[in-house]
């Protein structure tokens, strides 16, 4: 299996929180990230910083990641993201 | 040989020129927005700057052109204003170099002295300031000739290694092309006087391969949501 490059990660997780019906706790998306738990922390901070996901509590306190806007348009723009890199060789 | 027309017009062709240039650049950087504000993809950084650079590079030669033809350089507050556009245009230019580099080296660079960006920006700026203070264009375009024959090793290196060999062979090419088409014009805007069929071929065939870019751009971004 070839390493993952930094887009596809986050296209990764991102995905992953879409597919759980844009709303999932922090343990089963570190399991399905196949990430490293530092390396896992080091993703979630960038998005939230780079406003990808946020942060929801529910009545029970409990925290859930779910994406903003941004973090759909990367989805849906990621095949010409990597099309745009691969194409001019950056 | 070049039609009396056009040398007649010489001026005017090279300000419409100097235009379209400038114009393909900033829409080339502009158009790329949206893609880096989602991935922050260096890379794509690096390709958009070099845009810039060239672009504020070929605005500035529209100032100075237009000076020359009006011979009337303004001072504003005893500063000359002459130099200052040639310093920027200078450093605008370096950068544009450099950026084009970064953008198919960087990950090599990696966390090398190289990745610090703004020590590059510093040494631009002192060659520039050597360059006018002195009015030694050799020393910027001694620096212009390293930074194209590195373009050119680079550029083999990454081709030597890609997977997708046929189409990086011609966008290669397009970039040593457009770089050295970029080493030549400035040579013959600060060092040597080529005959003026020679430049006019020079410009037409930089902005011919800047379309090829500008085309590709619009082309790989059309899918943009």
């Amino acid at each position: 299996m070839t390493k993952r490059d930094r887009l596809r990660v986050v296209y990764d997780i991102l995905d992953t929180v879409m597919k759980h019906r844009n709303s999932i706790k922090s343990t089963p998306l570190l399991r399905q990230s196949n990430l490293s738990q530092k390396r896992f922390k080091e993703y979630i901070n960038e998005l939230l910083e780079k406003g990808f996901i946020k942060e929801i509590k529910d009545n029970g306190g409990k925290i859930y990641f779910t994406l903003t806007s941004k973090g759909f348009d990367y989805l849906s723009n990621y095949k010409t993201i990597t099309n745009f890199i691969e194409s001019f060789g950056l | 040989m070049i039609p009396p027309f056009l040398i007649k017009y010489n001026l005017w062709i090279n300000l419409i020129y100097v235009l379209v240039v400038a114009v393909f650049c900033f829409v080339i950087y502009f158009k790329t927005r949206g893609l880096y504000k989602l991935s922050y993809h260096k890379g794509i950084k690096y390709f958009r700057n070099t845009f810039l650079f060239f672009g504020i590079m070929y605005v500035l030669r529209l100032f100075l052109y237009s000076f020359r033809r009006e011979m009337v350089i303004p001072h504003f507050f005893n500063i000359d204003l002459f130099k200052v556009m040639l310093f920027i245009m200078v450093y605008a230019s370096l950068m544009a170099s450099i950026y084009l580099i970064y953008s198919i080296f960087w990950k090599k660079i990696g966390k090398t002295i190289f990745s610090k960006i703004y020590l590059v920006h510093i040494l631009a700026l002192i060659i520039a300031l050597m360059a006018v203070k002195e009015k030694t264009p050799l020393i910027f375009i001694i620096p212009q000739i390293i930074l194209f024959l590195l373009l050119v090793v680079v550029s083999l290196l990454h081709y030597k290694k890609t997977k997708y060999k046929e189409s990086y062979s011609k966008l290669y090419l397009v970039y040593i092309l457009i770089f050295l088409l970029w080493v030549i014009t400035n040579i013959s805007e600060f060092l040597v006087l080529f005959f003026q069929e020679f430049i006019l071929v020079v410009h037409t065939i930089l902005v011919v391969l800047l379309l090829f870019i500008f085309f590709k751009v619009i082309k790989e971004t059309k899918a943009e949501k």
